[in-house]
């Protein structure tokens, strides 16, 4: 097990003083590995239980199979919990907001590793790593004070701008920076002899970047999606003031309209119950159930991409 | 290297100072204030020494707050120490003894899980609703019947109530919001909101913000929050004040409730004796734009 040599574990004591901090050092790091499984089994298991109340008094059946929710009986005193609208609302939302993050952000990547050390390094790079760090509450904010404004403008009578479209822009801006320097990080990262040798076969820049840079750093360019995936899925604050918070999809036959009329998401309606916490017992079992199946459905998405990449690396 | 950190250096300090000023704007157009206290502060008749917790309703913070840095300013060896939660939250603190006072907007019986009967209600203010629509709806009076037809998805259009041809959007507050259970039960009197809103919305900034955006757009508010471009509309010819609380004819308002156990301490007796006083109610608590108890001994349905 070991791997240091028998001959220096018998040596005097400067070794052993070594040995003794390297001994100490990695069950540090092995306790601090362990602590983060620990940590993620207590949350899973801290939303079960307190979402246990839902599975016993609201019924799986009936949480997965209606759309309709109100779970604070404002229209329907007994409550309704039906939460395919939350869970359409996520991914919904969530898709979009890829759909414009994954372009934009693979070409800031490419921006970022492929132009010039000092123009990519010195400024684009600090620029977008700085947006990583941007509190979602200003995205949220600037998105509810200048974007929604102008959806209006568009929008169907008797709704605000707020919707699927505001939400998918807002959360589409606040991956972009993770998507983009996390793949710059991967196309920098594949070793510039694969480069020099398919320029030296004659293909042209795009050909490289496209056939051969591109397949090579895959891997990371995908876990830089999941990980922008996982941010957007999680998000709340942001979305909560730009969504509308209405318990409804709307209709995909309304054509532009579906982006503009407002409805609501997983984590959106967990924030709104948060200022009745204590009030009602079913509807916050409700949303803890909702919780658990957020963070169900992340983990379930990161571990079967995870899956299928290392499916995919072996069968290369 | 070092230049690029300097660049992020001064980018970061950029967003820290927008990020102020978005502070800044969202407490000014916060409800009650507390640039707006009194120079000299309401005395307070008899001190008594030790120390006590507040926790509940963010609505009456600022109320309770000043009350207590008035008594702790003029009462040596007083500590008073006030959370704002929420006011489930802060019924149920009282009623386990959590907290010495429990600050609420709603009555403890509207609080599931919690026995009403092993508190007792003090209450401390009275605090003023308005039905709000942007100018641009061009209303300026409905009638309880209209505010229920708009609030109910029946009305669609200004133009039906009187107003500009102008759709109607409609914000709602979440379910669980002290504001929109009072305007339920004394303004829609039991007609369920419209599942069509434009937003649920669940803080009152957020609620002016997109009102101010939102032409058609109507809303339920503290009367303090009314500001920029809101107008607060009459309720059946009533415009919302304290005198139409007085005179019961102006039906949107509740009063903010502080609960203890039966027999609280001498000093929560005293802080509570404080507030209800009537230098208080008509020093202080009329400045940070609460109405005095003394302006009605009529009762809101919520507070029924």
């Amino acid at each position: 097990m070991s791997i240091v040599p028998s001959a220096i574990v018998s040596a005097p004591s400067p070794w052993r003083r070594r040995l003794r901090a390297e001994r100490v050092s990695r069950i540090g790091f092995a306790g601090a590995a362990a602590l983060s499984l620990v940590v993620v089994v207590l949350v899973i298991l801290f939303l079960t239980v307190n979402a246990w109340p839902a599975f016993v008094h609201i019924g799986i059946d009936n949480f997965f199979g209606s759309a309709t929710w109100d779970p604070d009986g404002a229209v329907y005193p007994a409550g309704r919990y039906g939460a395919l609208t939350p869970i359409a609302g996520s991914a919904i939302a969530v898709g979009l907001a890829l759909v414009i993050a994954i372009p934009v952000g693979l070409a800031l990547a490419i921006t970022l590793a492929e132009t010039g050390r000092n123009v990519g390094e010195r400024v684009f790079r600090p620029a977008i790593e700085l947006f990583v760090g941007v509190p979602s509450i200003v995205y949220g904010y600037v998105g509810l004070v200048l974007l929604v404004p102008q959806l209006e403008k568009i929008a169907p009578p008797g709704t605000a701008g707020q919707g699927f479209g505001a939400a998918a822009i807002v959360l589409g801006v606040m991956v972009v920076p993770t998507i983009a320097t996390l793949s710059a990080d991967a196309i920098q990262s594949v070793p510039a002899t694969l480069r020099e040798g398919s320029t030296a076969l004659g293909a042209t820049a795009w050909q490289t970047l496209t056939r051969v840079v591109f397949p090579a750093a895959r891997p990371g360019i995908i876990s830089s999606i999941v990980l922008g995936f996982a941010r957007a899925m999680g998000e709340a604050l942001a979305v909560a003031l730009v969504i509308g918070n209405v318990a409804r999809i709307p209709s995909p036959a309304s054509g532009l309209n579906f982006l503009l009329y407002p409805t609501m998401t997983m984590t959106t309606t967990i924030t709104d119950g948060i200022t009745n916490l204590g009030a009602n017992p079913k509807a916050e079992a409700a949303r803890y159930l909702l919780a658990l199946v957020l963070l169900l459905i992340t983990f379930g998405c990161v571990s079967a991409i995870r899956l299928a990449q290392r499916r995919s690396e072996t069968s290369r | 290297m070092p230049r690029s950190r300097l660049l992020g250096a001064g980018l970061a300090v950029a967003s820290v100072v927008t990020l102020g000023a978005c502070g800044d704007a969202a407490s000014t157009s916060s409800g009650p204030a507390s640039q707006a206290a009194l120079a000299t502060p309401s005395p307070v008749a008899t001190c008594v020494s030790g120390s006590i917790s507040a926790d509940g309703s963010s609505a009456i913070k600022a109320l309770i707050q000043k009350a207590a840095d008035n008594y702790q300013a003029q009462c040596a060896g007083t500590t008073i120490t006030v959370a704002a939660t929420n006011s489930s939250t802060g019924v149920t603190k009282a009623a386990s003894a959590a907290v010495d006072i429990g600050d609420s907007d709603i009555p403890a019986g509207l609080v599931q899980g919690v026995d009403a009967s092993t508190i007792v209600d003090h209450p401390v203010a009275i605090v003023l609703f308005a039905v709000v629509v942007n100018s641009g709806a061009g209303v300026t009076n409905l009638t309880s019947q209209q505010i229920r037809d708009v609030y109910s998805g029946k009305d669609t259009n200004w133009s039906q109530v009187g107003g500009a041809n102008l759709p109607i959007a409609v914000f709602e507050r979440t379910a669980g919001s002290g504001t929109r259970i009072t305007f339920d039960k004394d303004v829609m009197q039991g007609t369920p909101e419209t599942t069509n809103a434009a937003a649920v919305i669940n803080t009152t900034q957020s609620v002016v913000q997109s009102m101010s955006t939102t032409p058609g757009g109507v809303a339920y508010l503290t009367a303090s929050s009314v500001s920029g471009s809101l107008q607060a509309v009459s309720i059946d010819g009533k415009a919302p004040s304290g005198s139409a609380v007085a005179g019961g004819s102006y039906p949107f308002f509740s009063h903010e409730h502080c609960f203890t156990k039966p027999q609280p301490s001498l000093l929560t007796l005293s802080f509570l004796q404080y507030i209800q006083s009537a230098a208080f109610q008509n020093g202080d608590l009329t400045a940070l734009k609460y109405l005095p108890l003394s302006t009605t001994t009529r009762k809101a349905a919520v507070d029924q």
